[in-house]
């Protein structure tokens, strides 16, 4: 059981990383940070993340919103008027998978390591809301930033990625 | 015409370091931009990396996902 649960976590792990990587490509970023992995964490076919978000009444469409918001912001404040909008739409469905080395920044390897420490403590399998539980402890940086610009309210966030993690959970699979 | 560009107040370190993140993605995507301009418009690698002071296979490594998912070539 354990061995099954450890191939289907680096396979969810390899879906985040791929969709992380889009996401920040269709942004013009080359290196995906934290913000871009639970953006990908909204796109997982497990829902839970999502499912989780939307509880609270948020999209992943807002969350790009309030980092284009927040980085024009920042931009601002030191003088910098008119630059291009960063994209707010997200990868296309035929958006190809990226082949070759993995770069990231290191927000996204400290969130992907939170990530998994969340999974273990909780004994269940990797799942795209364990992301947002770890998110949800990140004070700092521009992926708090955003989540602050939306109203989310961290402890809310972690509570409802618990509850979707819980139903989440298939019987048998801890 | 628009401000000077300008320091954030050091009182405010936290707004300051959300600038230099805004910045560098900035830079980023003015990089990205350029380059898939350069490689359409038939630039070989070597010409890229020279213009951006790095090299070759460094120039083609770095681009080479963003190319992918513009659809360019690599």
């Amino acid at each position: 059981m354990k061995v099954l649960r450890r191939v289907r976590d680096i396979r969810t792990v390899s879906a985040l990383l791929t969709r992380a990587e889009q996401e920040s490509l269709a942004a013009g970023v080359l290196d995906p940070g934290a913000e871009h992995l639970v953006l990908a964490s909204l796109e997982m076919p497990d829902g839970t993340a999502r499912t989780a978000f939307a509880a609270l009444g948020h999209t992943a469409d807002g969350l790009r919103a309030a980092l284009a918001d927040n980085a024009a912001d920042a931009l601002a404040a030191v003088g910098v008027i008119g630059a291009p909008p960063m994209a707010t739409s997200g990868p296309g469905p035929d958006s190809p998978a990226p082949h070759g080395p993995y770069r990231s920044k290191g927000s996204l390897q400290d969130l992907l390591t939170a990530t998994r420490h969340v999974a273990n403590g909780r004994h269940e399998p990797l799942m795209s809301a364990h992301v947002l539980m770890a998110a949800a402890d990140l004070a700092d940086g521009t992926l708090a930033r955003a989540l602050t610009r939306l109203g989310v309210d961290p402890a809310a966030l972690s509570a409802a990625a618990q509850a979707s993690a819980q139903a989440g959970v298939e019987p048998g699979s801890r | 015409m628009a401000d000077p560009l300008s320091f954030p107040s050091p009182d405010d370190p936290e707004a300051a370091l959300a600038s230099v993140v805004a910045l560098r993605d900035l830079a980023d995507r003015l990089e990205a931009e350029a380059v898939v301009q350069a490689i359409a418009q038939g630039w070989p690698w070597s010409r890229v990396a020279e213009c951006l002071g790095i090299s070759k296979q460094g120039a083609h490594k770095k681009f080479i996902h963003l190319l992918a998912e513009r659809g360019g070539r690599s």
